[in-house]
């Protein structure tokens, strides 16, 4: 699960089929200053990184099932080197080891084979993937303000919109950031000029096609989405529902905390009820 | 995972929010101690949440895959929901 405050903690999606190991992994992972979600499975994994752009690095147990040969670990790596290409992927196993390992070395940046995860070994492998997570996160921003330089030019903003590049600058602490894999994952940016969608601010929106439809989130909102069978339904939607959710937020409603507090200072700014710094 | 519109009407019933209705969506806060917490929200034209919707529902009440099928079951009650977001500095 990935929290709604956007400090700076690197988001590691661990994928381990044993409960009992896949909770010490999270909680080694929280205690090292990432922000950890963990899965049992090759798909619960492929699930989770479709949802949440946000993960920086993946760490999978190699042998995922029961089943003897299984190497399900490596099957989501190759996914994710496939759908996510900068993605970084580390793997462990207590099944196989070097030599059983050695042909599926290349989709990893660290393997850690049989006889080689030890206890003493857990704190060096979670920070070495905090390390990776950083620097992947710290490339994909940097691809995130080209990207978003390009979109402004292109929409030639005379004078750029503050806002908008407050919410999109990569040191902002934005959660989603644009980088190839997400758009080759099939995640388009589109933004929402404040002419169009009715508010004192634009809005950024990525769109994604799954099943037929489409799914539109607010840039670094996830908890801001709604779908439509068309970019132009789906957007209709999440825009009649940000003005539902910041009706509900004038001066005689209970105050915000927590998650909260963000979000309603997002809309507060979106409504120009707040002023920029 | 598989999310209809009845279980999270019976979500938004447990935990007592008090949603706003839309052209498309019914959208509420989840309000704890008289201060807003989570935004909640679905669509209350379709029977079943499609594609995504559904994980991103989870997200959003901040709950691990086996958390919400415990809330989605009924094992899980408002408090102990409560009780867990607080466990994890949220509330």
């Amino acid at each position: 699960m990935i929290s709604t405050d956007f400090a700076p903690r690197p988001v590691v999606l661990v994928v381990e089929d044993n409960a009992r190991a896949r909770e010490l992994r999270v909680d080694a992972f929280n205690d090292g200053d990432c922000t950890a979600i963990g899965v049992p499975s090759h798909d619960d994994a492929v699930r989770e990184l479709r949802a949440s752009p946000a993960v920086d690095l993946v760490l999978t147990d190699i042998h995922l099932t029961r089943d003897p040969g299984d190497k399900s670990g490596v099957a989501l790596a190759r996914y994710v080197k496939t759908r996510y290409a900068s993605m970084p992927v580390s793997g462990y196993s207590a099944v196989f080891d070097e030599n059983e390992l050695r042909d599926d070395e290349a989709l990893f940046v660290d393997i850690w084979p049989k006889g080689r995860l030890r206890a003493l070994e857990v704190d060096d492998m979670v920070s070495r993937c905090r390390e990776r997570a950083m620097q992947h996160r710290q490339e994909r921003r940097q691809e995130a303000f080209d990207a978003l330089s390009l979109l402004q030019r292109k929409h030639e903003l005379e004078h750029p919109d503050v806002e908008l590049m407050r919410e999109l600058r990569p040191d902002a602490g934005s959660e989603a950031p644009v980088d190839e894999a997400l758009r080759k994952a099939g995640y388009r940016l589109r933004l929402i000029e404040s002419t169009e969608n009715g508010f004192a601010r634009s809005i950024i929106v990525w769109l994604l096609e799954v099943d037929g439809l489409v799914e539109a989130e607010v840039y670094g909102q996830p908890a801001f989405y709604a779908d439509g069978r068309t970019d132009e339904e789906a957007i209709s939607h999440l825009v009649e529902l940000m003005r539902l959710y910041a009706a509900e937020i004038g001066d005689d409603a209970p105050e915000a905390a927590g998650p909260a507090l963000s979000l309603t200072e997002f809309l507060r700014r979106l409504t120009g009820e707040e002023e920029v710094d | 995972m598989q999310l209809s519109r009845r279980e999270i009407e019976s979500i938004f019933k447990k935990l007592r929010l008090e949603p706003k209705k839309s052209t498309h969506h019914l959208a509420g806060w989840l309000v704890v101690d008289g201060k807003r917490i989570l935004p909640l929200h679905y669509s209350h034209s379709r029977k079943d949440m499609p594609g995504n919707v559904p994980h991103r529902f989870r997200k959003s009440m901040l709950l691990t895959g086996p958390e919400f099928n415990d809330m989605k079951a009924c094992t899980m009650s408002r408090e102990a929901y409560i009780e867990l977001l607080r466990g994890r500095g949220l509330i």
